[in-house]
């Protein structure tokens, strides 16, 4: 099964279709976006990560239980 | 067989009893199955201006103008060249439906003279399943997301985009849904804020290869 499915709109209005695989630049710039995307999830995870730690060194300086500290966030 | 009638044929005058028998000889050879239907049809397509007038009605064409579809089947790219163009600002791209070969982000780039635009996207979320609600937003991002194409499809995008090919920023709403699974809302607002005009678009999944249509219409200016 080809990579790519490609529509070309002509002059006259019809449509040309072309199966192909990636070319050597489309393949260099997926795995760049892939890459791109992966290092994103592993900032995001870290910084999560993080904001965790930070939360339950918090909780724990204040003396109270992720319980009790949902009760001070809940909206009354 | 052709019937010619006199101006003032009365059938209930005898005076005119040779109009009578005329007439009653022309419907008689009437063959029954070529009369006109009650309800007739017609098979093909008529290609109208913007405006016709029919019986001093003004018939209007659709908003919608067909451009082009793509019907792709396990592939890792979906490519439409030059099916922006100047004819019209605003189109609609359906992506549907559109299922995955494993549960994978849909992305989108424009693309200009076949290179993709790989810098300056940025979107908003918003989600919606049962009561939780919730939102994000991406900035400076090297595409755009369209939604998800789960396995368990088919998933439905609607991408209403304006100015594609105009060489100004482009915007767009997505509006989304997840057929396959319980009703979810996943809509997404967003643009590209590089002044180009773009005559195409690339759409592809973060991983696995996806199966579908991809429909594109313009709407009409008048």
């Amino acid at each position: 099964m080809a990579d790519v499915i490609e529509v070309t709109v002509l002059e006259d209005g019809a449509s040309e279709v072309i199966e192909r695989d990636f070319t050597a630049e489309e393949k260099a710039q997926r795995k760049a976006d892939t890459d791109a995307a992966a290092l994103a999830d592993a900032v995001a995870e870290a910084d999560r990560q993080a904001a965790l730690q930070a939360r339950a060194a918090l909780l724990d300086r204040l003396g109270i239980t992720e319980a009790e500290a949902a009760i001070l966030t809940q909206a009354l | 067989m052709a019937l010619t009638l006199p101006d003032t044929a009365n059938l209930g005058d005898t005076g005119h009893i040779s109009d009578h028998n005329l007439i009653v000889a022309a419907l008689s050879s009437l063959d029954a199955s070529k009369a006109p239907s009650a309800n007739p049809t017609f098979t093909g397509t008529v290609a109208l201006p913007s405006t016709t007038t029919l019986n001093g009605v003004t018939l209007t064409a659709g908003g919608l103008t067909y451009i082009t579809k793509a019907d792709f089947t396990a592939s890792s790219a979906v490519i439409v060249n030059s099916c922006f163009t100047s004819t019209y600002d605003t189109y609609l791209v359906l992506l549907s439906p559109v299922v995955g070969s494993a549960d994978a982000d849909l992305s989108i780039r424009l693309r200009a003279s076949g290179v993709d635009a790989a810098t300056n996207y940025n979107w908003q979320s918003l989600l919606a399943s049962a009561s939780t609600v919730s939102g994000s937003r991406t900035s400076a991002a090297t595409s755009a997301r369209i939604g998800t194409a789960y396995t368990t499809g088919p998933n439905m995008y609607a991408i209403t985009m304006y100015g594609p090919a105009l060489s100004a920023a482009t915007s767009w709403r997505i509006t989304g849904t997840y057929l396959g699974g319980p009703p979810t809302v996943a809509d997404h607002a967003g643009n590209h804020t590089t002044a180009s005009p773009y005559d195409g678009f690339d759409i592809t999944p973060g991983s696995g290869t996806i199966t579908g249509s991809v429909y594109i219409y313009g709407y009409r200016k008048a």
